[in-house]
């Protein structure tokens, strides 16, 4: 008879050819014969957007090269390229478990530590595909953005009292955040702190909760003990940042950021110091940031044409538009001229040769930028064609893309908060 | 000999043993007799990684949401066994609750060095037990075997005993702290206790 397992499809991502055999080995045992295999994220990255869905994948933390399991995670998650079905375990070494961890934004299911043995994949597959089958439905409505369904859904499992009781209630307050239902959040939140009062995402959650309700004195404290009893929480530094922007203070918001990155040196968190420096004039500290975030994720499929577009942009506003030009090149040759990229640099370079006093190739580009951005929308290309035509001495159709670029609330702070002070500049200016 | 240098050494023994466990469990698929030396090399390796917990000092408890009983249930199936082992029971006391929040991965470690305790003196059974006891969630490891102070083989460096003192120590809660008792039960054997706040 064939095991619950066997119909289970799985990829095993490493670097090393034995463990991936050994690995296998260890899946046939438990009839698990649906497995493909590769050896660095890339590959990884093709299987995952050209095949049916995973059902587990195992990947190694260290690649060795130059995507590690934690980038290549990190990537899936803020891509949305994981489904909601997919089981993602990261498999370490002993000794490097307690680094991975702390130093993890994005956390996997779980954690296999080496050596393993089938025993141990068993029980803890059993485990997972037992939470994922539970968590089904909930994890779906999250996955679709349809936050009225995951309410509805962890309801079912609050009430069923199960032993996902805590998942439940945790995405439950994340969907009321989401639908605005803050002083709901928060009631849930303080839910499952009644059952343990240190738990870092509830406690979290609900300073998250105070912020939209602008109890800004409140959630400040929270999130500061958060981090006081554990200074790896770096979405707490990001709460902290968010208020000390919201209420003007740059030095403090970019210092908050600056220690969450010293915490999780990641290039995800480098770009978020860079792109708050960036919107609060710190021009020197926005371009160091997003030089180590490129250098980070150069050659990888980790790399983001936005920080080669915001770098430039950045170099442009600290008037220096030869190192503007320097950096496009480098993003044309990593990117090409195409899509974003090419939508975005056409704008930059508009106003880089405006920097330089040259308004004939600067109307070129800018004729080139409108051509390329036939939709504008909430996204950063429309943001800095508005930069761009601002620049160049067209306001009200500069402020009309920013406008643009508010009016689906996309909830991205980089687009909202540098729109919003364009179009504030305008009423002080008026 | 320098910290550093001690951790190091026991590091790279650490992983030559894996290695070596890796490859005395696929042969213990073929040939049963290689049973024996796979579970010492196990037991060895697992010895070391409690020794480096214990001695890298400060231990954070990274606290979760658990179920007792899924715990318990994969702490057994986790056990590697000698020839002729004895029974290992999971018993679930009636209100024990669904979930408690602990840091998995500590505890595992510490009730697998009293599991491992245990077999070595059990004669036929092994219960493994989840109960609540006021604010506290007890984990145990009960054995009929002759009970504490009976040597057998090598004596114990005591290694065990104060990595899960350590462990539970780690978990604090609102002023309440983990801690360990180990003694002779009534009914005979001994019995480990593990109480995490």
């Amino acid at each position: 008879m064939l095991s619950k397992f066997s119909s289970l499809r799985v990829l095993v991502i490493d670097d090393m050819g034995a463990m991936r055999s050994a690995i296998k080995v260890q899946l046939a045992e438990m009839d698990i014969v649906n497995v493909d295999q590769v050896g660095n994220a890339e590959d990884a990255l093709r299987m995952v957007e050209s095949r049916v869905e995973y059902d587990v994948i195992f990947c190694d933390y260290n690649l060795n090269r130059a995507t590690s399991g934690q980038q290549f995670l990190e990537y899936l998650k803020s891509m949305d390229l994981l489904p909601a079905r997919t089981v993602f375990i990261m498999v370490t070494a002993e000794a490097e478990y307690g680094a991975v961890v702390s130093a993890a934004e994005f956390q996997p299911d779980d954690y296999l530590l080496k050596p393993f043995t089938a025993v141990k994949i068993r029980s803890r597959l059993e485990r997972l595909i037992d939470k994922r089958d539970a968590l089904q439905n909930l994890l779906l409505c999250m996955a679709k953005k349809d936050f009225d369904g995951a309410v509805a859904e962890s309801d079912k499992l609050i009430k069923a009292n199960s032993k996902w009781l805590m998942d439940a209630l945790r995405r439950k307050g994340e969907a009321l955040l989401r639908l605005g239902r803050h002083e709901e959040a928060a009631a849930v939140f303080g839910s499952a702190l009644a059952m343990r009062g240190d738990l870092g995402w509830a406690r979290l959650g609900t300073a998250r909760a105070y912020f939209a309700q602008g109890r800004l004195g409140e959630a400040e404290k929270i999130a500061n003990d958060v981090l006081e009893s554990n200074g790896a929480f770096v979405l707490a530094y990001d709460l902290l940042a968010e208020i000390a922007e919201d209420a003007g203070n740059a030095a403090l918001a970019i210092d908050q950021l600056e220690q969450a990155s010293t915490v999780v040196p990641s290039a995800r968190r480098f770009r978020l110091l860079a792109e708050a420096a960036y919107r609060l004039s710190r021009f020197d500290i926005a371009r160091s940031a997003f030089e180590f975030a490129i250098r980070r994720t150069k050659g990888s499929i980790t790399a983001q044409e936005t920080d080669y577009l915001l770098l430039a942009q950045t170099h442009v506003e600290a008037g220096n538009p030869k190192l503007a030009f320097q950096v496009l090149e480098a993003g044309e040759e990593a990117f090409g001229d195409a899509g974003l990229f090419g939508r975005g640099q056409a704008s930059v370079k508009a106003q880089a040769f405006l920097k330089e006093d040259n308004v004939a190739a600067a109307k070129k580009m800018l004729v080139r930028a409108g051509n390329l951005l036939a939709h504008p929308g909430a996204n950063l290309e429309t943001v800095l064609m508005g930069k761009a035509l601002l620049a160049s001495g067209e306001k009200e159709e500069g402020l009309k893309f920013m406008e643009e670029a508010l009016r689906k609330k996309s909830g991205i702070r980089m687009i909202e908060s540098v729109a919003k002070s364009a179009l504030a500049e305008r009423i002080g200016g008026a | 000999m320098d910290d550093k240098l001690t951790a190091a050494v026991v590091h790279d023994m650490k992983n030559a043993l894996g290695v070596l466990e890796g490859q005395l469990a696929t042969l213990s698929h073929t040939y049963p007799e290689i049973g024996a030396p796979y579970a010492l090399c196990a037991s060895l390796r697992q010895k070391l990684i409690g020794f480096l917990t214990l001695y890298k000092g400060h231990m954070v408890a990274r606290v979760s949401d658990v179920c007792p009983e899924d715990f318990l249930l994969e702490a057994r199936d986790l056990a590697v066994l000698p020839q002729d082992p004895p029974s290992i029971e999971v018993e679930i006391s009636p209100g024990t609750p669904l979930i408690w929040f602990f840091d998995e991965r500590l505890i595992q470690l510490a009730l697998e060095a009293a599991i491992q305790n245990a077999l070595h003196f059990a004669k036929e059974r092994i219960v493994l037990k989840a109960r609540k006891e006021g604010d506290f969630l007890v984990f145990s490891v009960w054995d009929d075997g002759p009970g504490l102070g009976a040597e057998k083989g090598a004596l114990s460096t005591g290694l065990g005993t104060e990595l899960c003192r350590a462990i539970a120590a780690a978990h604090v809660r609102s002023g309440l702290k983990g801690h360990i008792t180990l003694e002779n039960a009534g009914e005979g054997g001994a019995l480990f206790e593990m109480w995490l706040p």
